[in-house]
């Protein structure tokens, strides 16, 4: 049965549940500091090895700062660069918070299932 | 598929998603191709993520459609939630409505002086700051600046949508801020560029509003857009696909124009792809 908010250890207030793994990637990134697209492509490349696809990339920033968890700054000649707010990284937190714990029930299962 | 192609199949792509899209992220969008082919990201799979982009952009613009035109109430209701949730972006928590101050700008002649005039009316630290922009960034809000704090209650609860003028795209018409803000900020406006003055911010030449909206000179070639051009009056800077910058020299007339900036109110570039005209048969 899927995890509800409301129920005890579900995804609480996870807002990014749904919200697809680009955009969790996104926001990992923008914790370190302001980027633009190719900025975020690079280091997203770098600490997860996924390789974002450009159309990808700004489908999620639109969703993101649609959702208020990021917001555009001033352009760099044509770049545009965003930084995540402060709802963003409330959100992310409150996202990884929900991953560890299924994390952790992952692996202690595999633990005691004996491979 | 030669490089060529592939390139064609790219701006072709670009072009599939809706007009306040690219003319908000076109730009970007194509400079980013061109470094992420750098690289050695290939041509083909980055246009095939930018078209399934676009089948999604435009997807989300059929729904918003679809369910605007049903007679259900209810469906209505949540469409028009919907509506309000676009055009206004609020973060989770959002304030009542009597704890929330809306500045709206009315006048884009008079956009600095109206939010200037909200903000004090409220005893706000916010300063508002006006930059030379393209016309289509007239009178609209191109940034805003913390430089206090920002968080919670002392940040903006969400941006008032609005078209540019000209009807292009999505510009922000106006801030929605919680009725104790506290902190400093510094909101910039995009003003009328005097003659000759560089732009703060770049705009899509072809956008509406712009200089070469509805010229139809996208696609064309040099040959065939430079005798449009002569007409207007405007220094011609040109970039050839895979340079960083635009220089004056006018490349060979077989060139096809794939986009162009404004760089000030009396000097525009103008982008290239080198690409084989038809009447020689092409490549492989």
């Amino acid at each position: 049965m899927a995890l509800r908010k409301s129920e005890p250890g579900g995804f609480g207030h996870d807002v990014l549940r749904r919200a697809g793994d680009a955009s969790v990637l996104i926001l990992t990134s923008l914790a370190e500091g302001p980027k633009h697209g190719y900025a975020l492509i690079q280091d997203v490349r770098r600490f997860s090895g996924v390789q974002l696809g450009p159309g990808t990339l700004y489908g999620a920033l639109d969703r993101l700062e649609l959702l208020g968890m990021i917001e555009a700054l001033p352009a760099d000649a044509r770049r545009q660069p965003y930084r995540i707010t402060s709802a963003g990284a409330a959100a992310l937190a409150e996202h990884l918070d929900a991953l560890e714990r299924i994390s952790s029930v992952g692996r202690l299962r595999l633990g005691f299932g004996g491979a | 598929m030669s490089r060529n192609d592939q390139g064609r199949l790219l701006s072709l792509a670009l072009r599939c998603y809706p007009p306040t899209w690219r003319a908000r992220h076109g730009d970007e969008a194509r400079e980013l191709a061109v470094l992420l082919a750098q690289d050695g990201v290939p041509l083909r799979s980055m246009a095939w993520n930018y078209l399934k982009g676009a089948a999604r952009a435009q997807l989300v613009q059929t729904r918003t459609t679809r369910r605007l035109r049903t007679g259900v109430a209810a469906l209505v209701a949540a469409t028009s939630l919907a509506a309000v949730s676009l055009l206004v972006s609020i973060p989770p928590a959002p304030a009542g409505a009597a704890d929330v101050v809306r500045a709206d700008i009315t006048s884009r002649a008079e956009a600095a002086a109206e939010l200037t005039a909200v903000f004090k009316s409220h005893h706000f630290d916010i300063g508002v700051k006006q930059l030379p922009v393209p016309p289509s960034l007239v009178g609209s809000i191109l940034a805003t600046k913390t430089t206090g704090h920002s968080t919670g209650s002392n940040g903006i609860l969400g941006r008032i949508t609005g078209t540019c003028a000209g009807g292009a795209g999505a510009c922000t018409q106006g801030l929605l801020l919680p009725s104790h803000f506290s902190g400093q900020m510094l909101v910039l406006v995009g003003r009328a560029a005097k003659p000759g003055e560089k732009y703060a911010v770049p705009a899509d030449v072809f956008r509406p509003g712009e200089l070469l909206a509805g010229s139809s000179l996208l696609g064309r070639t040099v040959e065939a857009a430079l005798p449009v051009l002569e007409t207007l009056h405007v220094d011609v800077l040109w970039k050839v696909y895979g340079n960083k910058t635009c220089t004056t020299v006018v490349p060979d007339g077989w060139h096809h124009l794939t986009g162009g900036f404004a760089i000030s109110a009396g000097s525009i570039c103008l982008e290239v792809t080198p690409s084989v005209p038809s009447t020689t048969g092409g490549q492989g």
